[in-house]
């Protein structure tokens, strides 16, 4: 019993932290509001049943026609009154439940953006967030609690109104004595029998609506596995252009259909067969009960009046409210089960909205550091991804002197863009330490070192924005700086061209008229946005992958002019690229294994560096 | 582009693929549909029933005969209705979730690649989409709204026949008060509809921004460029669009809600005033008073859900007219029996384009402007040009996804307008530029067939060929092993290189005639890009070739050196010819070539 009770209590708090989370999503009234609304839906019927209890009385009384319609004019016109006031304050209610799912995705999504890298990469926080959507898809989770708790709340005020009402009938007694069957009719044993039948339904349906909500919500929380494939092929895969070539040279329709089959449809149609099952067996139960004690109540009260207890117009009028009584507390034990079911998936949404960051964030802030005399160290840094056990780089060291132009190279996954994640702390190293002038950089203040660098990373993406705003990343931007930054990665002209100049958007995902770009035109406008950050450190990861050889000797050409006396590190497969650097480090298997400049390196033909460069450069020099 | 479908067409093509798809659904649909409105009659009688028993004082056993028969027709009736109710509803899920999903899906694979990327239809699919997601009004329940329609004449009629008993002229009066609200929900659909495309614009852009903003791909640039302030204004732009809308729509329903209090006022308060006169001077029961009160008053729920559930039912056949247009686009390249594709010696093929003029969309100036090539049988040609100098738009019409407005593409001859469509794809390999994954395994992404078809001996030699083994032998899984990290657990992530030679694994599987490869190299590290130069020859034997790059040192190994400058052909022949020629080639050698030499001066 005590068990049941801290249980109750602990619901209670959840629920207490998830009305408090939709106060700041949907709405700061959005409760109260709602809460009215379904307390007057809840009572206005009663008034319907009293009056017309009343007026059948009177009519059976033979009262004055002027008298009847003096009731017939009470329970309209506060009907109508009443009606009127709902309507009024459930259209502002309305305009916030109706945005609700928006504003859901958009918390979530908010969230999203907050998070750390790992964490945003983690398999199991995007599981986390994917549970929470096909909660909200299926109209559970957090928009369901103010719902569920008003509904609650405002029928306890219907049962406490029908409980005055029928209060009298218990003890009602016919006038006339009576013998037989009818004279229990008219015992209050009769009245209290009824009850006891009520109490034992309402039990019943309790336990039952409670077990159909949990079971239920076992059954939706399958959809958890292929709702983020669905999503993929929805809004990726189904829908993207690039994806749409490959479908139909290769002719990928039959193995779409069948990984769609096996991964999505059977999984859906299996979820759905088991809960018709369920809704169709014990979600029944209180339906049945309910029409059950319907039909008893009316033979009570039939029988009651029958007996001479009451006259017809109170038949009309306990019925009424013996119904009522059933439905509401049918109605807050199907609330109760569902409220504490809901728990479940409310404390995945607390937990995902309070993820915090496992990144140690410092409090130091980068004013004080001079760019001009900038060192970053790495010692002897070692890293694996999270969750997984092949170390990237393996005691690593490594020195970025201030003002340099570093080059990076070596084979496909020999860890240089990893060094980049970690030098711009999108993860932390798994072992030693990385430092900027002799501090860790743990210490700095997150978003404050962020703003250290400007990196074109090599699978960047721009969004389908206008092109100004994908340069600043703001919707707010110094046109000219824009356009020169523009000038400077080469692609000025082409956006000139562009109907509505910077404001034109790119891609058609987000407005209809938005331009298609080609590879190089997006390297280009990343680079910009490199440019336009302005910060002193710029990193760029294959930037000149898809240019042309013109734009990419234009980039080579202005690379001086770009880095300026930033300091600068480049990667690249392109090892022409490596002239223009002041140092080339050569990795390899996540450790540094040659340094030097271009001339140094070649001078050693035995070298990487000598291997990578001939593989090149053969094609280049032969003829000459 | 929006085609018109009438009532009958709409509701013909939703038994069918109902039917089709689930016929139990169909079935229980018609269940479902007389019996709601019996309910509502038996309860209408069951207070007079009683009622009539108390004031003719008849027997206790009479009484309880009549209620408790009467009451369990009433249980039995709901707990039908009941598990009707849950079938529709599960049924109506799973319609939209697989049944007209499934369409969607296959019509968006099967369509001409041009209706896939042409604008107009990517917003009528758009359209489609928003007609089957949108829960109320969606097309999956379309003849849910139609039975629920059937239920309310029924309903309809029923209490018509009880009130036209007490008196006639109240039909009459109902109708015309219940037609003005009628009225006034039909004037607020019209200008929802007429609203629809700048509501499916502002979802558009919401979505596009909500589904970024947690996208992990974005993740990175995001966190570097400080960009989640800026996302997050646009959010609520976007939200406060959406409840501007809100505010519109519901700013009708309110005044149309409030109408019908208002004559729901009117209507009950007549009905109380002319019975209790009719009581008070007739020789009317109780029972009857309570049932044709209850009947007139009932009246207006039943007037109520026909109106309902016919604007119900007209947005949905709005929406499955929208879905329907989609579905019937219509494909202009050729779908049916087509010339036979060249096969045994005539491969392999030769290409010929004649007078080529192509434009995209509605553009102005054309991409291709009378372009004429021809690559002969087993050529390897190489496409070279700077950016946007129309080499994709070129790869795009050889292969078929684009038809040119004016002129021919000849394969051996034969114009490709006269092979089937599907056919015609066969004859290509291709590597693309941008890269899609399948969300499924390394084998599957490769070979691109369903399990069974997989040939594991070809896909473990074109993994060996595209330099790729080492890599996935070293994975647990193998060639099992699941891709994209966002959709499975223990997803394995490929590097850009990797990803680079899984398609062209996937290229080399397929074995096509004619190979295609744009830029197979850009994120190969040197060696890797030596390697595949080495093995250029291998991959391409026998087989015609079309290879561009940037990379001015591979196009050596082609035959040929086609160099383009705004879709014209400026220079033409082998490397050392070209280099001869001193023209542009020779200049973009030079470019590049230079950081390559010893006395480079930077």
């Amino acid at each position: 019993m005590k068990k049941f009770f801290t249980g109750l209590k602990e619901d209670y708090e959840i629920v207490k932290q998830g009305l408090r989370l939709v106060k700041i999503y949907l709405g700061k009234n959005y409760f109260s509001l709602n809460l009215i609304v379904k307390i007057l839906r809840a009572v206005s019927p009663y008034i319907t049943i009293y009056c017309t209890g009343l007026v059948i009385t009177a009519l059976t009384e033979n009262q004055s026609f002027n008298q009847i319609i003096k009731y017939v004019l009470i329970a309209t016109v506060s009907t109508l009154v009443i009606d009127v006031i709902i309507r009024t304050v459930n259209r502002k209610a309305l305009i916030m439940l109706n945005s609700c799912y928006e504003k859901h995705s958009a918390l979530l999504s908010r969230k999203a953006l907050e998070l750390d890298y790992a964490k945003a990469e983690s398999s199991s926080v995007q599981e986390l967030r994917g549970k929470i959507e096909e909660n909200a898809n299926n109209g559970n989770g957090l928009t369901w609690v103010a719902d569920c708790a008003a509904e609650m709340i405002s029928n306890v005020f219907s049962v406490a109104v029908a409980i005055v009402m029928i209060s009298g009938m218990v003890f009602s007694k016919s006038s006339t004595p009576l013998t037989g069957f009818m004279a229990f009719v008219d015992s209050p044993l009769f009245a209290i029998l009824l009850m006891a039948f009520c109490i034992v339904a309402i039990v019943i349906s309790v336990r039952y609506q409670g077990l159909s909500e949990k079971k239920k919500f076992d059954i939706f929380n399958r959809a958890v596995k292929f709702n983020p494939i669905l999503e993929y092929y929805n809004q990726k895969y189904l829908n993207e252009s690039e994806s749409g070539k490959d479908v139909r040279i290769f002719n990928v329709k039959a193995l779409i259909n069948e990984e769609i089959d096996e991964k999505i449809y059977k999984p859906i149609i299996s979820m759905r067969k088991d809960v018709f099952k369920l809704w169709a067996t014990i979600g029944q139960v209180s339906n049945i009960l309910a029409n059950v004690l319907g039909g008893l109540v009316y033979l009570f009260v039939g029988l009651k009046a029958l007996a001479g207890a009451f006259g017809a117009g109170k038949i009309v009028e306990y019925y009424g409210a013996i119904t009522k009584l059933i439905s509401s507390c049918t109605t807050i034990a199907g609330d109760i089960g569902y409220l504490r079911a809901n728990n479940i998936q409310l404390k995945q949404e607390l937990e995902y909205l309070n993820l915090v960051s496992d990144m140690e964030n410092g409090t130091r802030n980068v004013d004080g550091i001079d760019p001009a005399k900038a060192v970053f160290e790495f010692h002897n840094v070692s890293f694996a991804y999270p969750e997984t056990e092949q170390m990237i780089l393996k005691n690593f060291s490594m020195k970025i002197e201030s003002g340099e132009h570093l080059a990076v190279v070596g084979m496909n996954g020999s860890g240089k863009s990893t060094m980049i994640k970690l030098l711009c702390r999108l993860y932390d190293p798994t072992e030693g330490k990385i430092t900027l002038n002799g501090i860790d950089i743990r210490e700095f203040d997150y978003a404050e070192y962020l703003k250290l660098f400007a990196i074109v990373f090599q699978d960047f993406k721009l969004l389908a924005f206008p092109v100004g705003e994908n340069v600043a990343c703001s919707d707010e931007y110094d046109e000219e700086r824009v356009w020169k930054c523009l000038e400077m990665a080469g692609v000025k002209e082409r956006v000139e061209e562009f109907p509505k100049k910077l404001k034109q958007s790119v891609y058609k995902l987000y407005e209809k008229d938005g331009i298609d770009l080609s590879g190089g035109e997006e390297q280009k406008i990343a680079i910009a946005r490199a440019l336009y950050k302005d910060a002193p450190f710029v990193i760029l990861d294959e930037p000149t992958a898809a240019l042309d050889p013109i734009a990419e000797s234009e980039i080579y050409s202005r690379f001086n002019e770009i880095a300026g006396n930033k300091t600068t590190v480049y990667i690249s497969h392109r090892l022409s690229s490596c002239r223009f650097c002041s140092r080339i480090v050569v990795f390899d298997n996540g450790a540094v294994i040659q340094e030097g400049t271009h001339e140094e390196l070649l001078e050693n033909p035995a070298g990487k560096y000598s291997e990578l460069w001939n593989a090149q450069a053969q094609y280049y020099t032969e003829n000459n | 582009m929006k085609r018109k479908y009438n009532y009958f067409s709409n509701l013909g093509f939703m038994l069918k693929e109902h039917w089709n798809f689930d016929k139990s659904y169909v079935l229980m649909q018609m269940v479902l549909t007389p019996l709601g409105a019996l309910t509502s009659v038996i309860a209408a009688y069951l207070p007079k029933v009683v009622l009539d028993c108390v004031e003719n004082n008849s027997s206790v056993s009479g009484m309880i005969i009549k209620v408790s028969l009467m009451s369990a027709v009433l249980i039995l009736f709901s707990y039908v209705q009941g598990v009707s109710q849950t079938k529709t509803h599960q049924g109506n899920r799973l319609s939209r979730d697989v049944m007209l999903h499934k369409l969607i899906c296959n019509k968006v694979m099967s369509m001409d690649y041009n209706n896939y990327v042409y604008n107009e239809t990517r917003l009528l699919r758009e359209k489609a989409w928003n007609g089957i997601r949108s829960w109320e009004s969606s097309v999956a329940r379309f003849l849910e709204y139609n039975c629920t329609l059937a239920s309310s004449v029924f309903g309809f009629s029923a209490f018509t026949a009880i009130i036209v008993e007490c008196n006639p002229w109240f039909i009459p009066i109902l109708v015309v008060s219940y037609g003005i609200s009628m009225l006034g929900w039909l004037l607020l659909m019209k200008w929802k509809d007429k609203m629809k495309d700048k509501v499916a614009e502002i979802f558009l852009r919401l979505h596009y921004v909500t589904y970024r903003s947690k996208d992990f791909s974005n993740a990175k640039d995001v966190r570097i460029y400080n960009m989640s302030d800026f996302l997050m204004r646009k959010l609520d732009k976007h939200l406060d669009d959406v409840t501007w809308w809100n505010i519109k729509r519901n700013d009708g329903h309110y005044y149309n809600c409030l109408l019908e209090d208002v004559l729901k006022f009117a209507i009950s308060l007549g009905a109380y005033i002319y019975l209790i006169y009719l009581k008070l001077n007739s020789d009317m029961t109780l029972g009857d008073f309570s049932l044709y009160f209850g009947a007139i008053t009932g009246f207006g729920q039943w007037i109520a859900r026909l109106v309902d559930s016919i604007a119900e039912m007209l947005t949905s056949a709005h929406n499955v007219s929208d879905f329907r247009s989609f579905l019937d686009i219509e494909d202009k390249m050729n779908l049916g029996k087509g010339e036979k594709l060249p096969s045994g010696k005539d491969l392999p093929c030769e290409i010929e384009l004649k007078n080529v003029t192509f434009s995209y969309d509605k553009a102005e100036k054309a991409t291709v402007d009378n372009f004429s090539l021809k690559i002969n049988k087993g050529e390897k040609i190489a496409i070279v040009g700077v950016n946007g100098a129309g080499k994709s738009t070129l790869v795009k019409l050889i292969c078929g996804l684009f038809v040119p407005q004016e002129g021919q593409i000849l394969i051996n001859g034969i114009d490709s307008r006269l092979f089937n469509r599907d056919e015609y794809y066969k004859l290509f390999s291709t590597l693309f530029q941008d890269c899609s994954i399948l969300p499924s395994t390394v084998a599957k992404n490769i070979t691109l067939c369903e399990e069974n078809k997989i040939d594991r001996e070809r896909l473990y030699e074109c993994m060996r060929l595209a330099g790729i083994l080492d890599k996935v032998e070293s994975l647990e899984n193998k060639e099992n092993t699941l891709l994209v990290r966002e959709v499975h657990d223990g997803a394995v992530a490929f590097s850009g290189g990797e990803l680079q030679r899984l398609l062209l694994a996937r290229a080399l599987y397929k074995n096509a005639p004619i190979i295609i490869l744009d830029e197979p190299t850009a994120a190969l590290d040197p060696i890797a890009e030596n390697d595949m130069y080495m093995k250029y020859s291998e991959l391409t034997k026998d087989k015609t070739a079309i290879y561009i790059s940037h990379r001015l040192s591979s196009t050596r190994f082609c035959d040929r050196i086609i160099l383009l400058d705004e879709a014209k052909i400026v220079e033409s022949g082998t490397h050392e010819e070209l280099l001869g020629l001193g023209g542009k080639y020779a200049e973009m050698f030079e470019t590049q070539s230079k950081y390559y030499r010893e006395e480079a001066v930077i």
